[in-house]
């Protein structure tokens, strides 16, 4: 038994509980309730009353599931991949099966191109996401809410048409995307139990697929597989494994961003993405906000809109740019000169700031599931905002789950992990990077960056926040 | 590659930087984008805007309604009600604004039909209401632009369904698994 195995507790090793993951109908079962769901938000977003105060579609998905989401992330790693209500319907329409495994999907299957074969096209659709979220307001509009649904439901078949497997599940989704590299501290793992039993199986089944499962959606071989990242837990390879070598474990949280077994460019950009927008989202939601916007638009005598990317524009480049110099000085102090690749401390020091940005992203999204939480209790008996009241509670709103100081000492306790994951995480960098060199003088721009980051994400927490729905 | 995200990075910095120095009224939304009325009454300076200038049937707008003192300029400070009334309909009230910043009061509200609505004030100084009657607000039918789009990808989507699908029946099954 490897370290690494010592530290799992492997769920399906269990006989029930392998037995219950194994079995077909699973999946289904579970993604069922999301698919009727989502069918309800869109119908609510289209139909129904388009106050995002009242109407399920704005309630739904941007104070409930958006804000969870890195919860969900935290806790599970990609389960959301798992039950995705739009890839389900992708899925069961492609396949023309609910459960069972298909030999002939409906699709062209044609290869993804290969400038295409990276997370660079979920990261322009965060990009514009997050521009339609904030710049163009749809959490307040419940019928572009319901066109957004609709348009991932599009993006997802039409990629499954096109593509071989889940093409836009691996390389489109941009929700796919920031929790595969959240899953890096999920306490949840899907690998091959022992890795010379799938290096000496010839048909690779996990990968392929068979009769008892379909192929992996985005072409993972559990004999090589090493991150989460792209493991969307959908379970078919639990199915097809004809050695039934594949495990479900518990892991220490965090243990992925420790041992950082493999880093790649694209999620290196995402990560600093991320810690620019997550920024840029929480400062939107403060007074200063309007100041700032309103300035630009006087100074520059530009529309919101203009004046609105041109912000978010600074705030993704903002930090990218500091941290190309605090690099280029880790760099530079690190002495090791030639003998450590240009990019890597780009790309390995990008995830150590990765903490920063997912713990602000919980501490700011706590925010809004525990003060605007309780606007889906009221929405759920009349989900349409015509008068109903389904289940006796239309006129029930609950106050706040948390407020207060009580609210903050958790949105700061957040900060304070985050910032501890990400000193560890710079100084196992500058340890792997610049051991031979000084690697203590390597980390300490980096670490003086991070901390920098985390004062700002502090202090726009002690802001008044505006809430997404109105209220 | 670095070197270029740190120079567009800089030009986005010093607007970034240097706009805020120029601080306007927040939520104030620029000019024409607004529909605007401007008056005096009871001695305090009213401004009542919609945005946008002529809203959409069935999409959300915003009323909103900075008050202050002629004489002083002191923010006003009380309560105030917006009022609604549809095209040949009675006017209701909308729900309580939010005030922003003092003196400054905001409301979402979805104009359901098209036509002219009439929107009113209603605020309160030392006791006595004060109103602001029938201003004329033009909604515009709702558009079909994004129904004509989620038709067309529809459409489009089905076709290429029915060409895969017989691609798919055409080509049989695969001979190693199903890649």
């Amino acid at each position: 038994m490897t370290r690494a195995q010592a530290t799992r507790l492997d769920l399906a090793g269990f006989p029930a509980l392998g037995r219950l993951l194994r079995w077909p109908p699973l999946l289904f079962l579970v993604r069922l309730p999301l698919v009727i769901l989502f069918a309800g938000v869109v119908l609510a977003g289209l139909l129904g009353e388009q106050s995002p105060g009242r109407n399920l579609a704005t309630i739904t998905v941007w104070t409930v599931w958006w804000a969870a989401l890195p919860f969900l992330a935290l806790g599970f790693g990609k389960l959301w991949c798992a039950v995705c209500p739009w890839q389900a319907v992708a899925d069961w329409a492609l396949r023309l099966r609910l459960w069972r495994a298909t030999d002939r999907p409906v699709t062209f299957g044609l290869a993804v191109p290969r400038w295409l074969r990276s997370l660079w096209p979920a990261i322009a659709l965060f990009l514009a996401l997050t521009w339609l979220e904030l710049g163009f307001g749809v959490t307040l509009s419940p019928r572009g809410t319901a066109y957004l649904a609709l348009g991932m439901l599009f993006l997802s078949l039409y990629a499954g048409l096109i593509f071989a497997r889940s093409a836009f599940c691996r390389h489109g989704c941009l929700v796919g995307a920031i929790t595969g590299i959240y899953a890096t501290f999920a306490p949840v793992e899907l690998r091959g139990r022992d890795r010379a039993i799938c290096r000496g199986c010839a048909g690779r089944d996990c990968y392929h697929g068979n009769s008892r499962g379909n192929p992996c959606p985005t072409s993972q071989y559990l004999g090589g597989m090493e991150r989460s990242s792209q493991c969307l837990l959908c379970l078919e390879c639990v199915k097809s494994c004809p050695e039934d070598n594949v495990a479900v474990s518990l892991r220490p949280v965090a243990a992925e961003l420790a041992a950082l077994p493999r880093t790649g460019r694209d999620e290196a950009w995402l990560a600093l993405m991320l810690v620019g927008l997550t920024t840029f989202h929480g400062l939107v939601m403060t007074p200063w906000w309007g100041r700032m916007a309103g300035a630009v638009e006087d100074w520059a005598g530009l529309e919101p809109v203009a004046a609105f990317t041109i912000l978010m524009a600074a705030a993704v480049a903002l930090p990218i740019a500091a941290y190309a110099g605090v690099v280029a000085l880790a760099r530079r102090w690190g002495g090791t000169g030639a003998a450590v690749a240009r990019a890597a401390p780009f790309v390995q020091f990008a995830y150590a700031l990765l903490p920063v940005a997912f713990f602000y992203h919980l501490a700011h999204n706590a925010g809004h599931l525990f003060l605007e939480g309780g606007a889906l209790v009221p929405a759920l008996s009349d989900p349409l905002g015509w008068g109903w009241n389904l289940f006796g509670t239309a006129d029930l709103l609950p106050g706040p789950l948390l407020a207060g100081p009580a609210l903050l000492v958790v949105q700061v306790g957040c900060l304070v992990v985050g910032q501890v994951y990400a000193a560890l995480t710079s100084a196992r960098v500058a340890r792997r990077l610049f051991g031979a060199g000084r690697p203590v003088l390597a980390l300490a721009p980096v670490l003086a960056f991070s901390l920098i980051l985390s004062a700002v994400n502090l202090w726009l927490l002690g802001q008044p926040m505006e809430m997404r729905t109105g209220l | 590659m670095t070197r270029i995200v740190a120079a567009a990075a800089a030009v986005l910095a010093a607007t970034a930087v240097l706009a805020p120095a120029r601080v306007a009224d927040a939520h104030r939304p620029p000019p024409g984008r607004a529909l605007e009325y401007r008056t005096e009454l009871a001695g305090h300076v009213v401004q009542l805007m919609v945005v946008p200038r002529t809203p959409r049937a069935g999409e959300r707008a915003e009323v909103i309604a900075v008050l202050r003192h002629a004489a002083s300029g002191q923010p006003y400070r009380g309560y105030l009600t917006f009022l609604v009334a549809p095209p040949g309909g009675e006017a209701s009230p909308l729900v309580i604004p939010l005030e922003f910043e003092p003196g400054q009061f905001e409301s979402a509200h979805v104009f359901r039909e098209p036509g002219v609505h009439s929107l009113s004030l209603v605020f309160d100084v030392e006791g006595a209401p004060q109103r602001i009657e029938r201003i004329p607000v033009t909604v515009r039918p709702a558009s079909n632009v994004a129904g004509g789009v989620v038709l067309a990808l529809a459409l489009l989507t089905a076709a290429t369904y029915a060409a895969a699908f017989r691609h798919s029946r055409r080509r049989g099954p695969p001979r190693v698994g199903h890649d």
